[in-house]
């Protein structure tokens, strides 16, 4: 089957891919009010509680002198710029994306956002991408998830193109198990049809 | 070759034993349980239920694998019964480990640096050295676990069923040692059987052979398949722990009783209980979990450890790199199998993110990240010591200031002052319910008592009595009644200040944050 026929099926069979098109003007609101919600967040990082915990840890309980050289070296603001590093990872979580979702109505939290069958060929995708070297996908990858990080709100409306990426990683590593795609395909029939059941009961 | 070896385990014996009985700051609840057993079996032959030579041990009611009971005997003859006795095995054990890790990387194909390189990663792994420095299960079933792919991969390159018994005893002293390789380990020898049938022709060329070699599996895992059949001991356990027990999935659960039929369709317990495990698995795949944040050295939001150094990283990436461009099939395939079924049994337990469970996967990470060293040497090793330094501090401030009384701290002081003194007292109350923000917590103070006092095993096993200890809540009024001289050692919360006025302390252990942990109080 062709990738894009492939792709097209999968982003179908996605349910939150359908959610955030009936939700669509909720969806565009996130996006009209992200220059907003990054500056919330550019003030909220600075008076970060992870800065307080830091200087804690440095003065380590009553035996050791604050400014003791060894302990700034350990303890400084790189842990607070790299534990910003792992938050801005969090948001290429895969259990975000295949299982818990938001819990907003893009997601609501009984349902899978994009089929969860498709997480162990989203891995194979990703072994597929660096083993080809292809950078485009990563780096668009990335961007989209700053745009999350940005916003501070784990938000598919926010990472719906990142959400589109995952299913295109999907796809990559599903399409060479011909026998495979035909469940994953049931599945996802069934997982939106769930989504439907969800939205009348 | 052997140069490296020894550097290898010298490097790993100093990060395991380097202050091994002062940190963790405190023997837990499992280590003097075990601890306790081997006393008892040294001494009797029979565990501390009257059971002889067990292969199942009941101890506090959660039936421990015996491994680590038997393992213990040697080092507690040598050392008696203490802290270092308890926690020496595992501990050499997690640093042979690091060396018979290079054999297996070179076994799979590695080269020889790549190999040394992934025994040094290991010797130095805060994941493993945690874990190696308190006598924990799993530790020693990881070593049998690589013995055995290492022996299994011996066995096939040199035709050899000596190599493969030994596999076999290996495998299955893993199976015996932890609850989480019980599922691994058959899965990966299927993989072994599959992937590489190809090249066990020669087992069946000789009969003699192939016969000894099917003696040496019944010897080793007939009594665990008898025991998983016939008794709770294998079992109990894996329900005791398992995902079908939390409360969050069974009010969700309907037991069979749907309102409707599209309820039966799209809301069955068959995908709830799915979807509720697969939240489990996928919560493993995480990449703060496994270079930042991990190990709970320190509160939650408080920097942290994760599983493996921040160095690891970039190693890590290349590591993919290399291994998809490598044409060793096997190798890959391993390694995949590994990535996936790595975290598979502790996604059935309760707890998220459980590294201790999880210790079945590092082989994986190993395989990784020997195979990127060689693209980064001197970056990784200009930075690899103010990891070390990092980590090191976390785990020798961070973790006793916050979490002793995690670790039981307290209650060895009370156990050591409660034996030098019981002949000035009529009876010894110990309370097992303690903690700083409240009485949240429950030890088990009579091991604690057990293994510090040294109490005969033979007076303790088929009495399950301490002559002048009762391990309960203590009501310090109610005991002044009755008349007699008892020693009440309890947490503060069972002296509310009006009933007991702070001159009738005699003692006060506190915790590592300075809040107090335990009162010794005298009714006379």
């Amino acid at each position: 089957m062709k990738t894009k026929i492939l792709f097209i099926l999968l982003l179908l069979t996605s349910p939150s891919f359908w959610l955030v098109m009936f939700h669509l003007p909720q969806a565009l609101g996130y996006w009209q009010r992200l220059p907003q919600s990054i500056v919330a967040t550019i003030k909220s990082k600075s008076q970060s509680q992870y800065l307080i915990y830091i200087d804690e840890l440095r003065w380590a309980g009553r035996s050791f002198h604050r400014n003791d050289l060894l302990s700034r070296i350990l303890y400084n603001k790189s842990l607070f710029v790299l534990n910003e590093f792992f938050d801005f990872i969090q948001y290429a979580q895969p259990k975000l994306y295949f299982l818990a979702g938001d819990g907003s109505v893009f997601s609501p939290r009984r349902l899978e956002p994009i089929s969860s069958l498709l997480f162990p060929f989203w891995i194979l995708g990703i072994l597929k991408i660096i083993k080809d070297k292809k950078f485009l996908v990563p780096s668009a990858y990335c961007l989209f998830m700053l745009i999350g990080y940005a916003s501070g709100q784990k938000n598919l409306a926010l990472l719906f193109p990142v959400l589109i990426l995952n299913v295109y990683i999907s796809t990559l590593g599903l399409k060479d198990h011909k026998r495979i795609i035909p469940i994953i395909l049931i599945y996802g029939v069934y997982i939106t049809g769930m989504n439907i059941w969800l939205s009348i009961s | 070759m052997a140069k490296y070896f020894l550097i290898i385990f010298i490097i790993a014996t100093s990060f395991r034993f380097w202050q091994i009985t002062s940190y963790p700051v405190s023997l837990t609840m499992d280590e003097v349980a075990i601890g306790y057993g081997s006393y008892s079996l040294l001494q009797t032959g029979r565990d501390d239920w009257g059971k002889i030579l067990p292969i199942a041990f009941k101890s506090v009611g959660d039936y421990k694998p015996p491994v680590n009971f038997y393992l213990n005997i040697p080092s507690v003859f040598l050392f008696d019964l203490s802290e270092f006795a308890v926690r020496f095995p595992v501990a050499l054990l997690g640093s042979l480990t690091s060396v018979i890790f290079i054999i297996f990387l070179r076994r799979l194909g590695l080269s020889k640096s790549a190999a040394i390189f992934g025994g040094f990663w290991l010797a130095i792994l805060p994941w493993h050295v945690h874990y190696s420095r308190y006598g924990l299960e799993a530790v020693t079933a990881l070593y049998f676990l690589i013995a055995g792919v290492a022996c299994w991969l011996t066995a096939n390159s040199r035709k050899s069923h000596l190599w493969m018994a030994f596999s076999i005893i290996n495998f299955s002293l893993s199976v015996w040692a932890y609850h989480s390789n019980r599922l691994f380990v058959p899965l990966l020898v299927l993989f072994l059987l599959i992937s590489q049938h190809s090249q066990l022709k020669y087992i069946f060329k000789n009969k003699n052979k192939f016969f000894s070699l099917l003696i040496t599996l019944l010897i080793s895992m007939g009594p665990f398949i008898w025991l998983t059949f016939t008794s709770e001991v294998i079992k109990q356990r894996a329900a005791m722990t398992s995902i079908l027990r939390e409360q969050s999935l069974q009010l969700t659960l309907h037991y069979g009783n749907y309102a409707s039929l599209s309820q039966k369709i799209f809301d069955n317990d068959i995908y709830l209980i799915f979807h509720h495990w697969l939240g489990k698995y996928t919560n493993y795949f995480d990449l703060r979990f496994w270079f930042w944040k991990a190990l709970d050295f320190s509160p939650p939001g408080y920097p942290d450890s994760g599983l493996f150094y921040l160095v690891d990283l970039p190693l890590f990436i290349t590591g993919i790199f290399l291994l998809l461009k490598s044409k060793n099939k096997f190798l890959k395939s391993l390694t995949l199998f590994w990535l996936f079924v790595g975290p598979l049994a502790s996604s059935f337990t309760m707890n998220d993110q459980h590294t201790l469970r999880t210790l079945v996967w590092l082989p994986f990470f190993g395989i990784i990240i020997a195979m990127g060293f060689k693209r980064y040497k001197l970056i990784y090793f200009a930075f690899l010591l103010l990891n070390i330094f990092y980590v090191k501090d976390l785990y020798t401030k961070a973790l006793p200031r916050y979490f002793s009384e995690y670790w039981q701290y307290g209650f060895k002081q009370a156990a050591v002052y409660a034996c030098d003194h019981k002949d000035e007292y009529d009876r010894i109350i110990i309370s097992p319910t303690f903690g700083s923000l409240g009485p949240l917590l429950t030890g088990i103070p009579d091991y604690y008592v057990l293994f510090y006092c040294k109490y005969p095993p033979q007076k303790y096993m088929f009495t399950k009595k301490i002559d002048k200890f009762d391990f309960t809540r203590v009501d310090w009024r109610k005991e002044r009644e009755v008349g007699d001289k008892t020693l009440l050692i309890s947490a503060k919360w069972d002296y509310p200040l009006v009933t007991a006025p702070e001159e009738s302390v005699i003692k006060r252990i506190d915790y590592f944050n300075e809040s107090p942990a335990f009162y010794f109080v005298p009714t006379r």
